[in-house]
Formats: C-alpha cells, structure tokens, sequence
C-alpha cells in the first residue's frame, strides 16, 4: 500500500514535470520563431519603380527564356477575401526591341479560353511555373488557391496573349497549395503548406510547428506524395541542369536541396539555414544562383495575412541571392533588395534576368529594379 | 517554518515558473540568437594595401579626412595620425609642431571643431590620458600643438566630440574598462553604467548615465548630442542648453534593432553607424570562440520631430568574411570607409 502510493507519487510527479517541460520548449520555440527582435533595414540594388498597383497579389511569376517574358499571376488577395481582379499577365524583359520608354514597363494581360472549365469563376493563380518543348510550344501550370477549388491547371500559350485552358488537377489532400516546380512535359511537383487551409486552425498548426506540409509529385496521369512532414514547405525551384530540386521551408527558414533521381524520387542533400522564411524562389538556369523572396519578420507577416485590407499593416519584403559553391558544401548568401513595407509589402515571387529583378507581393504591387550593382562578396 | 497550504505554492512555483522562462526567452532574443547578416555592398569594394586599421576618423567642414591607425610593428604600442586622399587612396603622416618637452603623442580618440579658418582637432592621448587640442593648417600636413586638458576622468574615454575650440564631449563606455569579466557583464545587462561628460575649459561635468555607450556626437545645429548604447540597440538624442553648466534640456530614444560600435555625422546631418547585427556572435568573437563576427553599416537620419521614427538605410553587410566587427566608418566624397581596427575597406557609393 505504502509503495503503491510512493510509486503513483513519483509517476504523478514525473508527468507534471515533462508536461512543464514541454510547455516551456513550446513557448520558447514560439519566441524565437515569432522574430520580435529582428527588422530590416531599406536598402535597393539600383532604381525601382512599381509597375502595377491594381491588383491585390502578384504572388507568383517565372520566366520564359524563349520568349523573353515573364509571367505573372494577379490577384492573390481574393483568397484572402480581398475584392480583385484575378488574372494571368506577362512582362517583356527584352529591353531592344524597339518599344518606347513608356511602353517598356507595359503589363499586358493575357486572355483565357476555359473550354468549357465550369470553376472558371473559382480562378485564384498564385504559384506558376513553365515548360518550353523542343517545338516551340509554351507551357503554363498555375496553381489555384482558391479555398474550396484546390487544383493545378495546365495552360498552353497560344497566339502570343492567349491562354489555352487544358486541364486541372484537383484532389482533396490539397489544403494551401503555395508553388510548383515543373521538371518535365506535364511533370511537376507542388507545395501544400499546411493540413488546414487557412484561418485559426492553420495559425494553431503553424505555432505548434507540426510538419503536416508535404510536396507532391504529378508524373502525367497519376498524383503522389514525394516528400511528406514538412514545415511548412512554400516556395520551389528545379534546377534542370543540375537536377536540384529547392524547397523553402517558412517556419524552419530554410531551404531543403533534394537530388532527383531517374524515376523523380527526392534524396535530401543539404539543408540552408536562412533564419528568413521563404516564400517564392527562382532558379537562374545559367549560374544555379537561386533568388528568394523572403517575409524576413513572421509575427509582422502574420499581422499582415490577418489584415491584409489595412494598408497600414505592412510587412517587410526581403530578396536574397544565393550562389552555391563546391557542389553545394558551400554558398554565399547575399541580399540585393531589403524593405520593411512601406514601398512593397510582403515579398512573395521573384525574377531575375538581364539586370533586372522583378518583386511580387501578396496582397499588392509588382516591383521592378535594374539591378546597376549586383556584387556577390 | 512558514508552512504555505498546496494550493499557495503552487500559484508560488507556476509564478516563478512564468518569470524564468520569460526571462529566458528574453535573453534568447537579446542575444539575437535567430538573426543572421546577408552581404551587401553600395558598389565595388576593396581593401587598402599597406594601411592598418583605424582607431579614430573624422573630417572637416573642407572634407579633409584624418585617421588614427595602429602601427604596423605589433610589438609597440605606437599609433600615428593620417591624412587621407580618397582620390587616389593615399596617405600621408601628419607632422606634430610644438608641444611640451618630451611630450609623445598616442593617439586615440579623435574629434574636429571647424569654428575657425583652421580648425582644431581634440585627440585622446592615450600615454597620457589627456586631451591634446592641435590646430591644423589645411594647407600642408602639420598639426600645431594649442593645447592640454588635464583630468584623471579621462581614463577608459570611448569617444569624443568636440563642441567649441576649448569644449567637448566625452564618453565612457564603463566603469570596469579593465575587468574583462565585468565588462561583458556590461555589455551585455542594459543597466546604465556608462558616462557622458561635458568639459569647457577647467570644468568638466557629468550630464549623464547610459547603458554601454560607444560613440557619441554632438550637433551644433541641433543644440543636440546623439549617442549610441550598444547594449540597449538604441540612438539617445539629447538636446542640451548651457545656464549653470551644461544640462540635458529633453532626451528621446530610438531603436535601431542592433548593437551600435561607432557613430558619425555626415555633412547633411545624418549619421553612419556600425552595428554588430548578431550579438551572440559578437560575445563569442570577444572570448576567441569564433575568428569573425558580422558587420552591418547604416545611415540613420533622425527626424527633427519627435514623433516620426527613424529612417535607416543599409549601407553595408557582410557575415565577417570580409571584415569582421567594423567599429568605426566615416563617407569621404564617394568613398564609404570602414575599419575594424586591422584593415580598412574601401566601397564605392
């Protein structure tokens, strides 16, 4: 009886004690990832200058090198209960083909023919990503974000400003969709962030730092999952030279590298530390330098996704260049633009090419800077 | 024995509990233990060759540079005094004229007041721990000795900013300059240790404590002296009047969101200031843990209205690789100037 009751003490004991634990692992991990001590100081690579204000989210862009044009997805921010246009737009890069000044910094926006597509009206594009084929033809694989009508949709580009609606994907493991990545025709793989889609289930799941993220893999005709219990995994970029797959984790702030293999089965290579949450990343194909647009303080970004109405609730927006060195034991991490909000808020996608670096955001303005001084030091 | 009922120390322990660990967590933010610094330069950089690191810099109203460096031999305690060509990145030693017998010059800390057509320099002697006023001739590489302050509070001087032809300003960055234990302490608990001091002529005045300041500068325009707290992240802007002494009219502080080193006044009236961005990183750099520690350049402008926040913008950073805790920085025409007390960078703005 005696030690019965000893030995229920001591158990009770002990489970309080991890309990106490636990908790206080908790609050302390919430404290370092919340970012309260970290902001970011203005700096540009050289002249910038908006080139449009009229939609709430330019999220995603890539770029196609054939075409010299950058694509860009509008209007990110009804997913957020913003009222905007939504739409699909594309920038010319080519700087010599004889337009004027005030043409050159033109957004034009591309038409889409649905074929008959019913959710049409659900359209939210956020992440994006191309593929060119050895005949000419231009690919576009957009990813909706809307809540209720989850999918990946496969445009082919037609008549220079067309949009050919061919397909979509959709399957109920989609929750918050964020990027994607093509590697092949129709082949691609796609970030979902977090089991629950949004509101104060995903905020909970974000605090507590469970790893329900996952990337998924599309091979043509069937959809599985390539890499599961991620935190948070958003942005992606494929190096097709180098058969590099990036990964961007927002609340680990970091960037995975998987190798992928033949059959397109991801090994983990290295994992960078960038103590900045990633959100888009780009891959140049020429030097392997990968760029990030980066939510540099999460508690301001968090504010920011809460209210994204308030345009007096910023986030700051940060770009880094990466450049690997031997063979990825090494990189050197630079930061080209730097911004606490009050120009754009909330980095989300970026574009490097010919000395120009184009900035999307969430819930506002696409950027575009001539980048007069790019060091790597 | 106080015998406390079960329900009591339990409220007792869960309130301790609380206070640790947000204690704990505050020192984790403190010590920036999830920040990291990303390179960054204005243009192209590049060191001086054949050029140690500068203890002290600053400039007159014509823009002619002066620098305190270390002396090449690392055996003596020797330093010189420079005169810097941006244009084509040289140097020359300045000539001493004058003094007293067998007086010797260490300099250290350095300041200019340009009230007159030949502006004075206020050097720290660090042999003699007095202040050495020198009036310069711009005309050619001479300094001719004016005059001494004399006082034994000028031991442990961290910076100096002149504010008449026979009145400065001083800080001292602590009281335990010498205990290497003490002082991390210092450095680290913003508790206000520090000292800033106001000398006219005979008379020097302690106006007030700051927590671990570094650089101080005084404005004549603004009737202010701005000085930065390494250990509290923050620039004070202090307003001072002169009636029965010199005293502090309002005081404002500003965040700047890293640990500042050095300050200085540009000619438009802002600032550049060199920051440790990671602090942990710093602290292990000092106990020899690590060979490098970040260094991050800024330029604050801090608004005549008391209300508006500060504007800051990043000049400079880079994780050490390239020079490791820069404390001190001075712009000469287009160059940006940056030392960390072994080597000098020179970035083009």
């Amino acid at each position: 009886m005696g030690l019965q009751s000893a030995a229920a003490h001591f158990i009770n004991r002990f489970i309080i004690w991890i309990t106490i634990f636990m908790v206080a692992c908790f609050l302390l991990r919430l404290l370092v990832v919340l970012d309260l001590n970290k902001r970011v100081y203005n700096h540009t690579p050289g002249p910038c200058r908006v080139l449009t204000d009229n939609y709430k989210g330019t999220a995603g862009m890539t770029y196609v090198e054939s075409q010299k044009r950058v694509y860009i997805t509008l209007g990110y921010g009804r997913a957020h209960d913003l009222k905007t246009k939504t739409g699909i737009a594309f920038y010319k890069t080519n700087r010599t083909d004889g337009r004027s000044q005030q043409e050159m910094y033109d957004l034009i926006e591309m038409t889409i023919n649905w074929n008959g597509y019913e959710y049409k009206k659900e359209f939210i594009p956020t992440g994006i990503d191309s593929y060119s084929s050895s005949n000419g033809r231009v690919l576009l694989y957009v990813i909706n974000a809307h809540p209720n009508h989850q999918c990946i949709h496969f445009f082919q580009i037609v008549e220079s400003s067309k949009l050919n609606h061919r397909k979509a994907i959709c399957d109920p493991s989609f929750s918050s969709l964020q990027d994607i990545a093509v590697v092949g025709p129709d082949r691609l793989f796609v970030t979902n962030m977090a089991a629950f889609g949004r509101g104060w289930a995903q905020i909970l799941e974000f605090s507590l730092q469970t790893g329900q993220g996952a990337v998924y893999y599309y091979d043509g005709s069937k959809l599985s999952t390539a890499a599961s219990s991620l935190i948070a995994p958003t942005g992606i970029g494929y190096d097709a030279k180098r058969r590099i797959l990036y990964v961007g984790s927002m609340i680990r702030e970091s960037i995975f590298a998987y190798k992928v293999a033949k059959d397109t089965t991801l090994e983990l290579l290295y994992e960078m530390m960038l103590l900045t949450s990633p959100i888009g990343v780009f891959v140049e194909s020429k030097t392997g330098d990968i760029w990030i647009a980066a939510h540099p303080v999460i508690h301001e970004s968090a504010w920011h996704y809460t209210h994204p109405e308030n345009q007096n609730i910023h986030s700051p927006s940060q770009i880094l260049r990466i450049r690997i060195q031997e063979e990825g034991n090494s990189w050197v991490t630079t930061e080209p633009y730097a911004n606490d909000g009050a120009t754009i808020s909330a980095s989300s996608s970026v574009v490097f090419t010919d000395e120009q670096m184009l900035i999307g955001s969430s819930f506002g303005r696409l950027l575009h800077c001539d980048l007069t001084h790019s060091y790597i030091t | 024995m106080l015998q406390l009922s079960p329900f009591a120390s339990n409220c007792l322990f869960f309130t301790s509990f609380a206070i640790v660990t947000t204690l704990f967590g505050k020192l984790l933010l403190h010590i920036d233990i999830n920040k990291r610094t990303y390179n960054h330069v204005p243009g192209e950089c590049g060191v001086i060759p054949n050029l140690p690191g500068i203890l002290g810099l600053t400039t007159s109203t014509t823009g002619r540079l002066y620098m305190t460096t270390n002396s090449k031999d690392i055996n003596t305690d020797q330093t010189h005094l420079f005169t810097f060509y941006s244009d084509n990145r040289t140097a020359r030693e300045i000539e001493i004229r004058g003094g007293p017998p067998k007086w010797r010059l260490t300099p250290g800390a350095l300041s200019i007041n340009s009230e007159t057509s030949n502006p004075n320099v206020f050097v720290h002697n660090k042999r003699t721990n007095n202040i050495d006023v020198f009036e310069t001739n711009e005309q050619n590489d001479a300094w001719q000795y004016r005059k001494t302050f004399k006082d034994e509070q000028f031991e442990g001087l961290t910076d100096i900013s002149a504010a008449g032809l026979n009145s400065f300003f001083f800080v001292k960055s602590s009281i335990f300059g010498t205990n290497f234990a003490l002082n991390i302490i210092e450095r680290v608990v913003p508790i206000p240790t520090g000292y800033i001091y106001f000398v006219s002529g005979n008379n020097i005045q302690q106006i007030s404590r700051v927590s671990f300041p570094t650089g101080i500068v005084y404005d004549s325009v603004k009737k202010s002296i701005f000085v930065t707290s390494s250990t509290r992240n923050s620039i004070y802007r202090m307003k001072v009047q002169v009636k029965n002494g010199i005293e502090i009219v309002s005081s404002k502080e500003y965040d700047l969101g890293c640990s500042p080193s050095s300050i200085w006044k540009d000619f438009d009236g802002s600032f550049l200031i060199t920051c440790h961005p990671v602090k942990f990183r710093y602290l292990l750099s000092l106990f020899n843990v690590i060979t490098s520690s970040p260094s991050l350049i800024l330029r604050v402008a801090v608004p005549t209205d008391k209300d508006k926040p500060l504007t800051i913008t990043q000049l400079y950073s880079n994780d050490g690789a390239t020079i490791s805790n820069a404390n001190v920085t001075v712009r000469a025409g287009r160059s940006l100037l940056i030392s960390d007390g072994t080597k000098i960078l020179n970035c083009h703005l």
